[in-house]
């Protein structure tokens, strides 16, 4: 079914380019990025400098033409080196390729090539309703890390953007008003995976926007019921408030996250969230969590960042993870990021680095 | 009573001469500034060239606002800000990332700054509303402005929700478009300086297509937005200013 899938998706980025340049066909954009790291695990004794390296080709193609049907496709082809592709192959070892976003195309000498399907689903457009099918992005949450209502598609906090794996749904989404719907969603069964079912409502009024949410766990057979809601109280302010309901709604398990952002001048930017999770919901968090963020914008091409993400601070199972990034916008399509990351874990995970340094160049097109 | 016949006889004929704007107040003039200015509707197609320092960045966007509910789209189609779109409604707005598909209602203070890293803010860039809705204005003199006999108009405003405390405009006195202004915080500060550099007519209308905004508060920057393809008082659906449509 893959090896099809691929030959697929290989036949579409291929012939999508003979329509490049006609309104009827399809738009093409991406960019590559490579990215230079270099690894220490501090409390090892033979701790030694590692190095690796990894370039991803993105492409994203979407039909021109949008005013009944959309076809949107968001493609990483992965290329790790050194270490990196030594964690890959740990990654790959220690899980089935189901449970990892990657597929696992090949692999030359001792460099895996691997491609990750982020976008890949077609959105038809009636009069009352839009209909979505296929790998899609699904972003009900508030949180920029923390986001207890998202269940579909996750944000995976080792990525330096926070980005999301994508979800293989089917969606039917009305809208009541310009500002308010209705999304009916669910995730296509998979064998030995989680699935899940939602109803979304949404609506803005008096300046928040709100949504409630209702998720069916089909395998936990657990229901879970969310509020979440963003708007303006001097800060920006934003939240999710969510209630589980497992074991025959017998167990109810309380998580919520509240977030605030504030910007002065366009050039000091904060961003704080805090979570709290129930320690009977299974997750990568602890029962309290903190992201503190800080930016300073130089100017428009330039900024540096920096962010803290802490878990159980101080318990035995704490984990923190310091960043500081550098971004510089180097020519109107070409990004330099230089950052560095220390991983602080209580409970030693050998897989993860101590402290990571890295320079990433990205190539717009 | 000779003499004062004589007087208004000279004063009716060289107002008649000066297009019979003589006698027009700020607010008359401010209207017919509306007039030219403001649409019920826009299309067209804009370039924001960005200077920062010696470096020059270009961003292109489409736009269709509507002045009924103040409602504006804009959709941005460089390669680096490819599929990012605005949705602006009231002084609510919504920005939608393609990557992650996500939409993020931006926080009302925040509309005062810069769009996509430009000199415009989101408010300068997407105002749809009457100038003279929102400002008290008086005729504060007379001036010429690269060859162009102007008004300098005083505005200062008389509704608490505006993006500038006062301005200044040098306004044409031929064809009723600013040509300069000046824009003031409550302390006096000058926030922003404005340059309209090309001026085009589309029936009755005269409609600057090409301005150049300068933030003083930012050291070594400006911004040129220039409008193509403009078309007024097309059908715009109205569901096209909606959540829905901002991820289509």
């Amino acid at each position: 079914m893959k090896k099809y899938g691929f030959k697929i998706l290989l036949l579409v980025m291929l012939t999508s380019s003979l329509f490049a340049d006609t309104q009827s066909g399809l738009q093409i954009w991406g960019s590559n990025f490579i990215d230079l790291s270099g690894y220490h695990y501090l409390n090892n004794e033979k701790d030694s400098l590692k190095i690796g390296a990894m370039n991803t080709f993105r492409l994203n193609f979407q039909n021109r033409n949008k005013r009944y049907a959309k076809i949107v496709g968001n493609l990483d082809l992965i290329i790790p080196f050194g270490y990196t592709a030594d964690q890959f192959q740990d990654l790959n070892d220690t899980s089935n390729t189901l449970s990892t976003p990657y597929y696992p195309l090949f692999v030359y000498g001792n460099t895996p090539v691997l491609l990750d399907i982020r976008k890949l689903y077609v959105s038809v457009y009636l009069p009352f309703a839009d209909i979505s099918l296929g790998r899609q992005i699904i972003n009900y949450g508030k949180g920029v890390v923390f986001s207890p209502i998202d269940m579909f598609s996750t944000v995976d906090v080792t990525n330096i953007n926070f980005e999301r794996h994508g979800s293989d749904i089917a969606a039917i989404k009305i809208p009541f008003s310009f500002l308010s719907g209705l999304d009916l969603i669910t995730e296509l069964p998979r064998k030995n995976h989680e699935y899940s079912t939602a109803v979304r409502g949404y609506l803005n009024t008096m300046g928040f926007d709100f949504a409630l949410n209702t998720i069916y766990k089909h395998r936990a057979e657990e229901l879970i019921a969310g509020l979440s809601f963003k708007g303006d109280a001097f800060f920006g302010v934003y939240g999710e408030l969510v209630e589980h309901f497992a074991n025959d709604y017998s167990d109810k398990y309380f998580e919520g996250m509240l977030g605030l952002d504030y910007s002065i001048d366009n050039t000091y930017i904060f961003t704080t969230e805090y979570y709290y999770k129930n320690s009977n919901i299974q997750n990568e968090w602890g029962k309290h969590n903190l992201f503190l963020s800080f930016q300073y914008v130089i100017n428009d091409l330039m900024n540096v960042s920096t962010h803290v993400i802490g878990s159980d601070i101080g318990q035995d199972n704490q984990m923190v993870i310091y960043m500081g990034q550098f971004f510089y916008n180097i020519l109107q399509n070409i990004d330099l990021i230089t950052y560095a990351r220390y991983f602080s874990y209580k409970n030693d995970l050998d897989i993860v680095p101590d402290l990571e340094y890295a320079v990433r160049v990205e190539v717009k097109f | 009573m000779k003499k004062i016949t004589a007087m208004l006889i000279f004063i009716l004929i060289s107002g008649y001469l000066f297009g019979q704007n003589l006698f027009l107040t700020g607010l008359e003039i401010l209207q017919r500034i509306d007039e030219n200015e403001f649409y019920r509707t826009i299309e067209y197609t804009g370039t924001m060239t960005i200077h920062i320092n010696d470096e020059v960045r270009t961003k292109k966007m489409t736009t269709q606002a509507k002045t009924d509910g103040h409602k504006a789209l804009v959709e941005f189609n460089n390669p680096e800000d490819f599929g990012t779109k605005y949705l602006m409604m009231d002084d609510e707005l919504w920005i939608y990332f393609p990557g992650e598909e996500e939409v993020v209602k931006i926080s009302g203070h925040m509309l005062k700054e810069g769009m996509m890293g430009s000199d415009f803010s989101y408010e300068d860039a997407l105002e749809a509303s009457k100038i003279a809705e929102k400002y008290n204005v008086q005729i504060a003199r007379q001036d010429t402005l690269n060859g162009h006999v102007c008004w300098v108009l005083k505005l200062d405003a008389k509704i608490k929700d505006v993006p500038y405390y006062s301005r200044e405009m040098w306004v044409d006195q031929e064809l009723y478009v600013p040509w300069k202004e000046e824009m003031f915080a409550k302390s006096g500060r000058l926030l922003k300086e404005m340059n309209v550099l090309e001026i085009k007519q589309f029936g009755n209308r005269y409609f600057p297509v090409k301005s150049e905004m300068v933030n003083k508060l930012r050291k070594n920057s400006k911004t040129v937005f220039e409008l193509e393809d403009i078309a007024f008082d097309v059908d715009l659906p109205d569901d096209m200013f909606s959540l829905r449509y901002l991820k289509h």
